[in-house]
């Protein structure tokens, strides 16, 4: 029997449709209402590793191109946290300049001079780095009522004397300077010397007698003898005692009770009452 | 049917299991990426239309069937559900492709927003018939509404490509003689 166009694509349609309604009774008559057959397994076993495969592929691909459209991002984010946290350093470093400088003021408030002086705070203006144990320079003048020979010093003790005065200005010759000598005392045995300067970090205790007791750690203070320094200020530390044989006086390496390499605020001492 | 002809046949088999599974595969991997208001790009859908519209209706829906077989088994169905409405798909584009002119894109992207609309229809139909909840109708129908775009866009492309690669045993025969005679 032959059988027409139409007729045979109706028929294949229909036995197409009976046998797929069949299959899709019988599989939902099954309690999960899914059945594979080891066909169906053969063919998931290789559909499942290929789309795995693929969304791998897939993930990577997107995963390139996020990053590379979050480069341009991350450039600008990367600028803008560059400046931020240059900004923050700034801040920091403004903050911890500021918060030195108040602990620095706050000790030089803290001194108490003899009754007969005032102080005059002043800054370190200029100092030269070639000579920097001699001289340095502050902003307070005669204008502020600074005068030769006054005492300068900070809350942990002796700096120099004023040796220049100008009206906005003075120059201060330190305690290292060769040119300085300050009378001073042992604090313990009340033992007499004089500490001059080296031109270095140290000082040189002289003139003190071969007899005194000295040792290391003693602290030596200003004598009020010569009438620049008031007594009692803190001039150094002994650090080496020097005994030459023969010699009538013992000497030794002293270092400064003031850090003198690191000034910045300083407090005259001015004849007079009050302070300024 | 001559050894040559067999060859033939099965080389088409073989050629249409094989896209099928590359679209069945597609479709898991990267369909559901493309998701948008609940409709996304199905490539199976795309396949069957282009198979149905340049094949007799009979292998269309052979072809139709066994696209939704694998649909179903991939999506972890019950073996049936798609493969019924990608038969009627298959068939549907084979016999319209032979009572209208699909030559413009146009037609190509009408044809394929019909079957997916179709298509979604009798699935829907099935699930209902075979007892499963039935989806809210608004954004059932936006989904579908979501994937006939999608398909209509990439149905010409398709189609063309299909066209393309169908003709090349042909260009390859007229070619060969005239390679021979230089």
């Amino acid at each position: 029997m032959i059988l027409t166009g139409s007729r045979r694509r109706a028929g294949t349609l229909v036995v197409l449709l009976l046998g797929a309604g069949v299959l899709l009774t019988l599989q939902l008559r099954t309690p999960d209402r899914r059945a594979l057959g080891p066909v169906g397994r053969a063919v998931l076993s290789v559909i499942l590793p290929a789309q795995v495969s693929l969304t791998r592929a897939t993930d990577a691909v997107a995963r390139s191109w996020r990053a590379l459209n979050e480069i341009g991002q991350l450039r600008a984010e990367n600028a803008r946290l560059r400046a931020e946290a240059e900004r923050l350093r700034r801040e920091v470093a403004q903050l911890q300049e500021v918060s030195a400088e108040a602990e620095r003021l706050r000790r030089l408030v803290g001194f108490r001079p003899p009754p007969s002086y005032a102080t005059v705070a002043a800054r370190v203006v200029t100092r030269d780095p070639s000579r920097w144990y001699t001289t340095l320079t502050v902003d307070r003048g005669s204008r502020d009522g600074l005068s030769r020979d006054d005492p300068v010093v900070t809350a942990d003790g002796l700096v120099g004397r004023v040796f220049e005065v100008y009206p906005t200005a003075a120059r201060v010759l330190l305690v290292t300077d060769p040119r300085s000598a300050v009378g001073v005392l042992v604090q313990s045995t009340r033992e007499a010397g004089v500490v001059e300067g080296t031109a270095t970090e140290w000082l040189r205790l002289r003139y003190l007698s071969r007899s005194a007791p000295l040792r290391e750690g003693d602290l030596l203070v200003t004598s009020g003898l010569g009438g620049v320094f008031p007594r009692g200020i803190r001039v150094g530390v002994v650090r080496t005692v020097v005994r030459t044989a023969g010699a009538l006086f013992q000497e030794a390496e002293v270092e400064p009770a003031t850090d003198l390499s690191r000034l910045e605020e300083v407090l005259v001492m001015v004849r007079g009452a009050g302070s300024r | 049917m001559g050894t040559g002809r067999l060859w033939n046949l099965l080389a088409r088999l073989l050629a249409c299991a094989g896209l099928l599974l590359l679209a069945v595969v597609v479709e898991g991997a990267w369909g559901w990426r493309m998701n948008f208001a609940g409709g996304a790009l199905e490539p199976v859908v795309v396949v069957v239309l282009a198979v149905g519209v340049r094949t007799v209706p009979e292998l269309a829906a052979l072809v139709g069937l066994a696209a939704g077989l694998l649909q179903d088994l991939a999506g972890g169905h019950a073996l049936g559900l798609a493969g019924i409405s990608k038969l009627l798909l298959g068939f549907w584009a084979s016999t319209a492709a032979r009572t209208v002119a699909l030559d413009s894109p146009w037609a190509s992207s009408a044809l394929a927003a019909a079957g997916t609309a179709g298509s979604r229809a009798v699935e829907a139909a099935l699930r209902w018939l075979a007892g499963e909840p039935a989806p809210a109708l608004l954004p059932w129908a936006g989904g579908v509404a979501v994937s006939s775009c999608y398909n209509a866009l990439v149905a010409p492309l398709v189609f063309a490509g299909f066209q393309t690669v169908k003709r090349w045993p042909r260009r390859m025969r007229r070619a060969a003689p005239s390679r021979l005679a230089s």
